[in-house]
């Protein structure tokens, strides 16, 4: 029998607003990484970007933004604008590196503990435990402590205190897919363990990786700045942003607000995009559920469509 | 139509998708008499439980655009406000869902809950309520009822909790109890209990009943009428008898000819299936929604859709075939050719005898026991024994059928074989080799031979991995050469009848059969001797699951694979299996050929279980009745002494609660622990169960029932 739709009946209609939240996701991941992206950009093509050099006088000391120094001068009347753009190089190098390292570290202690659990998985929990007991800062001065300041100490410090975050999440997603049917049939095929692990868990493990990762290198920067604001990091005049914060600290009391504004809102936007990207990543991916890929998010964003494709094959079939 | 209590009327139900809208009902209409019980029965996708939510009047809240109209005693409730819904749901309409457990609230008592449905709806006092709640319960037959109103859902099993469901929308006196795939998540046995407390409390004391249900042989005892759901149509609806006598709509006719029946002594069933699966939601099609399937399909039918008219013999069903005059039976007719194709072809491949006189399989005295945490790490936990000292054989090309409720061990003996799960003890061999004591490197050579097919064909496949990797890496552990992999990619994917285009798919793209068919083909990959399948169909439709039976047949004379077939259903295993063993708390409890086992039962629990399962034929479902076992399914954590089957035996005397029966033979090669299997008494409806059993073996075809 043929229906007739009732007119008044469509008005009732309510729109599913689900696809419009995923493109506000998109949207704000796009403002954040772009913004993250000039950041970067501007610290390794400092050279070429910067009009002065930020380790030399080149004005009188402490002089309000003008049209030559949209951010003033420092206390030794160095350019603020110049110090700002090569300051990102530490943070953003030691940030990068200390993740990388955290984890590489992270993930296959956690991928070899939620595998064979038992006896080795719990003993290396309980050091990842130990390690977590302790706050991320106190643990940098111990590390500082022991081999001194600079750079790699900084990296030291801070990719030992994010192992244990990276081995956590390995280890509780390892845990729950060595479960699943996959994995099960897998092993039925004979195939050895470290195939099993790399091929099958650590490819799902993956995107919920990238999502901590990308949140941990804005907590990393903001490590790194404390770090260097408490003076445990670079050594001056090598322009940092946490340093600059810090040495800038004094002046600010006396009216000088500028010399602060520069690093202070580098920093921000570097921690609050990261944080960002992370925020968007996990829920475009849906991190706890872990069935969406980076890859198809990639294919998503750039408009590939084999979804559809493979789609009608299998509704031909 | 005045004397409609409930009357659908022109309903068409869409769901907001990306983009558009899913049509998941698509302009039905029926009404259902005052008294009578009416089945709504349809596959996954049919559109049957969107029916249901627009008669309760919850599809709207789920962002559905409702059209049409429901009334339900002459009220329209589909724009009804709130307010009025609140009236009608519960006290005109009660629900018994699909899930108890969900439908509960878990920190609140069952009588806590019983009583604000009572008090809100019946304006009941405290006092009343819980008077009556208890009399409900005590109706439903639970034990102990002024326990059970004190005690959290989670306390109660999930058959318990479907009693207590049913006590409450029968507590609240409704004209109109909806039971929506209510027995769909419980053991045979339990099914049985739930669907016999329908037919006497419900049916028998003048209510209305609608069951929404995937299974024609659930409700073919209950039903007066039956409506046949397709792609959000009513194919067909009519009386009971007449739908299974002589099914007027193609759809109908064939699925008939999908459920399996239960064999007795005589030879496998047929099971052809429908080609093909169900149309997709999103697309729009013209004509008859069943025309690509149909084998009677004319041009008419791709055309035009037919409407749900009466025919000349005054029954109604949506089909321009069968205007033309009753249904040549081609589906039952197919069925017959293929049966004697099969029949033919068994005939030609009389395999000549293995050269390995060896069983493909023997696992003896077998034990398999989990260690339970104990609260403090470091404290021994308690055991739980999931397989208990038990011995099978699976001979070269033979299939061994193993059957049980929830929990009674059989997939841990699955795993356990294949040394995935580990054995506390017993031995396992593979064509004669140990395979629990196996070194690792002569394991890995060997496991490729002894494959596994998985119930959740979904969560078998990595989900990062399209098919055709998923193939690749099963067929790279037995063949080095790169070019023959991928050649053999596409041959395997034709053995199982899918066409090369989904290599490039990712399984959770497929269709269920379809990524079961894949399953199957990787399985293949690396050309066993064994295949494990522990309930390969359980998670499929009807005419779904028939094709894939046929398949994992065929590819059994084909290539000579054993299988071990593990299933909860027992009409599945007869129809798969030459040999069956009957698995109760971990032990085998009857085993011998499977018309040995089921044409003449010497266990109490086989004989339950065959009891248990529906009749596929109303009026045999009717004159047989359903004689449920009492009881429930039992704890593996708590075991009874002596006979494990004792506490739910009818004929169990003081021996049976002492003393354990050991499996013994009874006559070549059929045994069972019973200490009375020779002597059993009759019980009430066995022959009827048994006749059933052998008549309905072999080809026959629905349409000459």
């Amino acid at each position: 029998m043929s229906v007739i739709a009732a007119p008044e009946m469509t008005a009732e209609v309510e729109t599913d607003r689900r696809p419009g939240r995923v493109q506000t996701r998109v949207l704000t991941l796009g403002i954040a990484s772009a913004v993250l992206l000039i950041l970067i950009l501007l610290a390794i093509f400092a050279p070429l970007v910067a009009h002065y050099n930020p380790d030399t006088p080149v004005t009188t000391a402490l002089t309000p933004p003008t049209a030559q120094h949209w951010f003033g001068s420092d206390e030794l009347g160095r350019d603020v604008l110049s110090r700002v753009i090569w300051g990102g190089r530490i943070p953003f190098l030691v940030s990068a590196v200390s993740v990388l390292i955290a984890t590489a570290v992270g993930v296959t202690l956690g991928l070899i503990g939620g595998y064979t659990a038992g006896l080795v998985g719990g003993f290396i929990m309980r050091c990842m435990d130990v390690l977590l007991a302790f706050p991320a800062l106190i643990l940098g001065f111990a590390v500082i402590a022991i081999i001194g300041i600079g750079p790699t100490s900084m990296i030291i410090a801070i990719s030992v205190a994010f192992v244990p975050v990276f081995a956590r999440i390995a280890y509780t997603s390892t845990l729950s897919i060595k479960r699943e049917d996959f994995v099960t049939i897998a092993r039925g095929l004979g195939l050895p363990a470290s195939r099993i692990l790399i091929r099958h868990v650590l490819r799902n493990l993956a995107s919920e990786i990238a999502v901590v990762a990308s949140s941990s290198f804005g907590w990393a920067l903001l490590l790194e700045a404390a770090l260097e604001f408490l003076g445990m990091g670079t050594r001056p005049p090598t322009p940092d942003w946490g340093a600059d914060l810090s040495a800038a600290s004094d002046y600010v009391a006396s009216g000088s607000w500028w010399v602060m504004f520069g690093p202070g809102v580098a920093i921000t936007l570097a921690i609050l995009c990261s944080n960002l990207i992370g925020d968007d990543l996990a829920h475009l991916l849906g991190a706890r559920s872990s069935r969406v890929s980076l890859g198809r998010l990639l294919r998503a964003l750039t408009g590939a469509n084999r979804r559809s494709a493979s789609q009608e094959a299998a509704a031909d079939a | 139509m005045p004397d409609m209590i409930v009357d659908v009327r022109s309903l068409v139900v869409d769901f907001p998708i990306q983009g558009g809208w899913l049509r998941a009902v698509d302009g039905i209409s029926f009404g259902v008499r005052a008294g009578e019980t009416l089945a709504i029965v349809g596959e996954s996708g049919s559109g049957k439980s969107v029916t249901m939510s627009a008669i309760m009047s919850r599809a709207r809240a789920d962002g559905a655009r409702v059209q049409g109209s429901v009334l339900v005693e002459g009220q329209e409730i589909l724009h009804a406000s709130e307010s009025i819904l609140q009236q009608v749901r519960g006290r005109k309409v009660a629900l018994i869902p699909q899930d108890p457990a969900g439908s509960l609230n878990p920190v609140r008592t069952v009588g806590a809950q019983m009583r604000e449905m009572l008090t809100f709806h019946r304006k009941l006092s405290a006092r009343e309520a819980d008077l009556a709640a208890l009399k409900s319960l005590e109706e439903v037959a639970i034990p102990d009822p002024a326990r059970q109103l004190r005690a959290y859902p989670f306390e109660l099993s999930g058959g318990m909790l479907q009693r207590v469901l049913i006590a409450t929308a029968l507590a609240l006196q409704p004209q109109v109890v909806i039971a929506d795939e209510a027995t769909t998540a419980l053991d045979v046995s339990v099914q049985a209990q739930i669907l016999n407390l329908m037919q006497t409390r419900i049916k028998e004391a003048g209510m209305t009943l609608i069951i929404i249900s995937h299974d024609l042989s659930v409700v073919s005892g209950l039903a007066d009428r039956i409506a046949v759901m397709y792609a959000g149509q009513i194919a067909e609806l009519s009386a009971v008898d007449e739908l299974f006598g002589s099914p007027q709509h193609p759809y109908t006719e064939a699925l008939l000819g999908c459920i399996p029946r239960l064999r007795g002594s005589g030879p496998r069933q047929v099971l052809v299936g429908i080609p093909g699966h169900p149309p997709d939601p999103r697309g729009r099609h013209q004509g008859c929604a069943f025309a690509p399937r149909c084998a009677y399909a004319r041009d008419v039918c791709r055309e035009r859709r037919p409407a749900l008219t009466e025919n000349a013999g005054h029954r109604l069903r949506a089909c321009w075939v069968s205007d033309e005059g009753p249904l040549s039976g081609f589906h039952s007719s197919r069925q017959a050719v293929a049966a004697e194709a099969e029949a033919v072809e068994a005939a030609e491949q009389q395999r000549p005898a293995p050269a390995d006189e060896r069983p493909v399989l023997r696992a003896e005295d077998l034990r398999v026991a989990y260690r339970k945490p104990s609260l403090l790490s470091w404290g021994r936990g308690a055991e739980l024994t999931a397989v208990e000292e038990v011995s099978i054989e699976v001979g070269h090309g033979e299939t061994l059928g193993i059957v049980g409720e929830s929990g009674c061990g059989k997939s841990s003996l699955g795993r356990a074989v294949l040394r995935l799960t580990r054995a506390s003890a017993g031995s396992v061999r593979f064509l004669g080799e140990d395979v629990l004591r196996m070194p690792g490197p002569r394991l890995r050579v060997v496991r490729p031979r002894m494959q596994l097919v998985l119930q959740s064909s979904r969560q078998a496949f990595d989900p990062r991995m399209s098919v055709y990797q998923s193939m690749l890496e099963a067929i790279g552990v037995v063949e080095r050469d790169r070019s023959a992999r991928d050649r053999q990619v596409y041959q395997l994917l034709d053995v199982v009848e899918l066409p090369s285009r989904v290599a490039e798919a990712f399984p959770q793209e497929l269709s269920g059969g379809q990524q079961q068919r894949v399953n199957i083909a990787r399985a293949l990959a690396t050309r066993p001797s064994l295949i494990v399948a522990d309930e390969p169909t359980a998670a499929l439709d009807v005419s779904v699951r028939a094709q894939i039976l046929q398949l994992l047949r065929r590819i059994q004379r084909e290539e000579g694979i054993a299988y071990l077939f593990i299933s909860h259903d027992l009409t599945v295993i007869s129809q798969m299996a030459e040999r069956v063993a009957v698995i109760y708390l971990g032990r085998v409890i009857e085993t011998g050929e499977t018309t040995q086992v089921l044409g003449g039962p010497r266990h109490p629990y086989t004989r339950a279980l065959m009891q248990a399962i529906p009749a596929s034929d109303p009026i045999v479902a009717r004159e047989r009745g359903l004689h449920p076992i009492g009881g429930e399914p039992p704890n593996p954590a708590d075991r009874p002494g002596g006979c494990y089957f004792h506490p739910r035996c009818p004929f169990a005397t003081d021996r049976c609660r002492v003393e354990r029966p050991e499996l013994r033979v009874l006559e070549d090669g059929h045994l069972a622990a019973c200490h009375y299997a020779e002597t059993l008494g009759e019980w009430p409806g066995v022959e009827a169960a048994a006749g059933e059993a052998g008549s309905a073996a072999g080809g026959r075809g629905p349409g000459q029932a």
